[in-house]
């Protein structure tokens, strides 16, 4: 198979970029033909293409320039390629001809075509040199932390490619280019908090993000950190379980690893639920299943993780009372924002629960009340919705939500956390109770 | 070239199109995360119904999540193989849809083969095929869709427009971007009553007749499912772009 996709990327080097091109060349073709009506007769299901061609590319123009792919334009481009072809055949012959009498027009189509599907094949087979270099990183990454639950990585890259490799893999992956010193710092310090380890890809000195000459405002941290050891192109691992590897040289570097590698920071992220779901969240990636089953662990780059934090931040729990009937401690406490009044281990007993949430917040502002169950070890298991509530008055307003006794019973459940999460509006739960 | 041996050139380049997305698989690695999120909609469907699984995600269009409900509830498959076998059935009938269009603008069958050819290697496409994704099947009907308007406006029947309906209603059940062949439409039957000079009035009045036709049919497929969808918590519409729905629901009620 290796070898297969080995003939394949060869094909694609070699053929890739000539395929591009001649896809271009019949376009350009078609453009002469049809400004000389050579060939294709003017009718309305031509204008029909041309109309579903002209608002595909109008309406997907954003698309287009945020560089992401878009697969229907070229779909719909493939029969005016076509058009292109027999133009394509008659050009080169012409050209061709007077320099190589032997030469037919069926010799010219079969090689544009050999070229095409070569150059298709190639392509399919193919992914970006980039690509396929970050994916080995994320796998190596994946397989190094594998055992170890509540590890959550973060890869940083300069490229475009490294924020839908961190898609495509699981593994956080955040884009970081052109920053300048004190930015690139500050934006790491804020990413500790949600990953132990940073690991970030050294950048060719030439294209990367850092570069060497700290007169153009732009640096390479991992030059300040460990300088003599920097090898461009190999993956270099910040740590917090390691700090003393990389406490040398800088003020700030010290500054920030001290601030971030001591226990009193770790207390800080035991402290705070937000932090503490998030890390078990993300973790889930890493002990052993294929896929996270909670969209929400997606990681900082994913745009699932985005919209439900924008969501979440709209939802403040102020306070909550414990739950009689059930053995739960909660932990949240006042004025805290985000999602969450996290439990620990329950004991239960026959019979349904009720969940009381005292909302308040902008009419028609909709939110969803969740039941996140774990297993040994705070595996997590499922997310099971229970509710949805929706504000109809801005003022104080007790909500009931029933929850049966069958989801506590769930196969191998050891404790559960109640999740609120804002899906649209403003939300403040001024009060949560369960009981029985 | 005889319509057998045209069948048997479609057939085969139908099923080379499907063998580079089936070797595209093995590179794929990882789900993507929209599988995910299909895959755990379509689990929740089949367990504990539509509320829950439109609970967990409300504005995905159904039918990725209940294709793959269907292989799990019914043949009790895995969704993400019920996902694929219809990702792949899709896939394999794409390239008709380009042969069908090459044909009808410029009645040469080698060139409509060779449109064939291209869909099948058509290297996004196949890159995507192979994932469940609604890329795929939203091309597809797309394209099926765009065949059936150009063969109807070739052919000068009218039978055509239904086939695009139903393929419109069926993309913007797959993506909430269907609501643009409609648009097409009028946008072309804009142009053309503008651009034809002669009987002018007639073919405004026969065009407005199919876009009722149009309208009605693609309406028929999607309100039911809307309405359904939007008992059990849904946020989809299969006019995204503007709330008809709300106006016609305010003139019910």
């Amino acid at each position: 198979m290796n070898f297969l996709i080995t003939c394949f990327k060869g094909i694609y080097l070699y053929f890739g970029m000539i395929a591009k091109v001649l896809f271009v060349v019949l376009g350009v073709m078609l453009g002469f033909a049809w400004f000389n009506r050579r060939r294709i007769k003017m009718h309305s299901g031509v204008y029909f293409i041309c109309v579903a061609i002209g608002f595909i590319l109008i309406s997907r123009i954003p698309i287009l320039l945020s560089s992401r792919y878009f697969a229907l334009l070229p779909a719909l481009l493939i029969p005016f390629a076509v058009l292109g072809f027999p133009f394509a055949t008659d050009f080169f012959y012409e050209r061709l001809q007077t320099k190589f009498k032997g030469v037919k027009k069926k010799h010219i189509a079969t090689v544009l075509l050999f070229l095409i599907i070569g150059g298709s094949v190639g392509k399919i087979y193919s992914p970006p040199k980039r690509k396929d270099y970050l994916f080995r990183i994320s796998s190596v990454i994946r397989k190094a932390n594998e055992k170890q639950p509540g590890f959550n990585p973060l890869i940083i890259d300069y490229s475009e490619d490294i924020v839908r490799i961190g898609y495509y893999s699981g593994i956080s992956a955040k884009k970081i280019r052109h920053m300048k010193y004190n930015e690139f710092w500050d934006k790491l310090y804020s990413l500790f908090r949600y990953h132990e380890v940073i690991y970030i890809s050294a950048a060719d000195q030439t294209t990367g993000i850092f570069k060497k000459n700290q007169t153009t405002g732009f640096v390479d941290p991992l030059d300040l950190v460990v300088s003599k050891e920097i090898v461009p192109g190999k993956i270099y691992r910040f740590s917090i379980r390691r700090p003393k590897e990389f406490l040398k040289k800088h003020e700030r570097t010290e500054y920030i690893i001290n601030e971030f590698f001591t226990k009193k920071y770790e207390q800080k992220i035991n402290k705070s639920p937000i932090l503490c779901f998030l890390k078990e969240q993300k973790a889930e990636y890493l002990i052993g299943k294929h896929y996270i089953k909670l969209p929400i662990g997606w990681g900082l780059h994913c745009e699932a993780y985005k919209k439900s934090r924008r969501k979440v931040t709209n939802c403040r729990i102020e306070s909550c009372k414990g739950l009689p009937g059930v053995d739960i401690v909660t932990d949240i406490s006042a004025g805290q924002p985000h999602l969450g009044v996290f439990s620990k281990e329950f004991s239960v007993t026959d019979g349904s629960y009720f969940i009381d949430l005292c909302l308040e917040g902008d009419d028609d502002s909709v939110g969803l009340l969740s039941i996140i169950l774990y297993g040994n070890n705070h595996l997590f298991l499922k997310t099971i919705p229970v509710g949805r509530f929706r504000i109809d008055d801005s003022k104080e307003t007790w909500y009931r939500i029933p929850v049966s006794n069958d989801i506590f019973n769930y196969k191998g459940a050891k404790s559960f956390r109640l999740l609120i999460k804002g899906q649209r509006g403003k939300i403040t739960c001024k009060q949560l109770k369960m009981y029985k | 070239m005889s319509k057998v041996q045209v069948i048997y050139i479609l057939l085969a380049i139908c099923l080379f199109g499907s063998l580079l997305r089936c070797g595209r698989l093995f590179q794929e690695q990882y789900l993507k995360r929209d599988e995910i999120h299909y895959i755990e909609m379509a689990n929740l469907w089949a367990d504990d119904g539509v509320k829950t699984a439109y609970s967990f995600s409300a504005g995905i269009p159904p039918v990725m999540p209940f294709v793959m409900m269907v292989g799990v509830r019914l043949l009790g498959v895995d969704a993400l193989l019920a996902g694929r076998v219809f990702v792949f059935t899709l896939g394999f009938f794409f390239p008709l849809s380009l042969y069908f269009i090459t044909f009808q603008i410029l009645k040469d069958q080698k060139l409509a083969l060779l449109a064939a050819l291209l869909a099948a290697l058509q290297p996004v496409y196949a890159r995507l095929g192979c994932l469940v994704l609604r890329d795929t099947p939203y091309i597809c009907f797309f394209m099926f869709a765009v065949a059936s308007a150009v063969w109807s406006i070739y052919s000068k029947r009218i039978s055509g427009w239904f086939f695009f309906a139903i393929f419109s209603a069926l993309g913007a059940l797959t993506r909430k971007e269907g609501i643009e062949l409609i648009m097409i439409m009028f946008l072309w039957m804009g142009g053309d009553i503008y651009l034809k000079q002669s009987d002018r009035m007639a073919r405004t009045f026969k065009l407005a007749g199919i876009a009722l036709v149009v309208l009605f049919i693609y309406s028929l497929i999607t309100i039911p499912v809307f309405l359904y969808l939007k008992s059990n918590g849904s946020t989809w519409c299969p006019f995204p772009l503007i709330s008809l729905y709300k106006l016609l629901l305010c003139l019910l009620t």
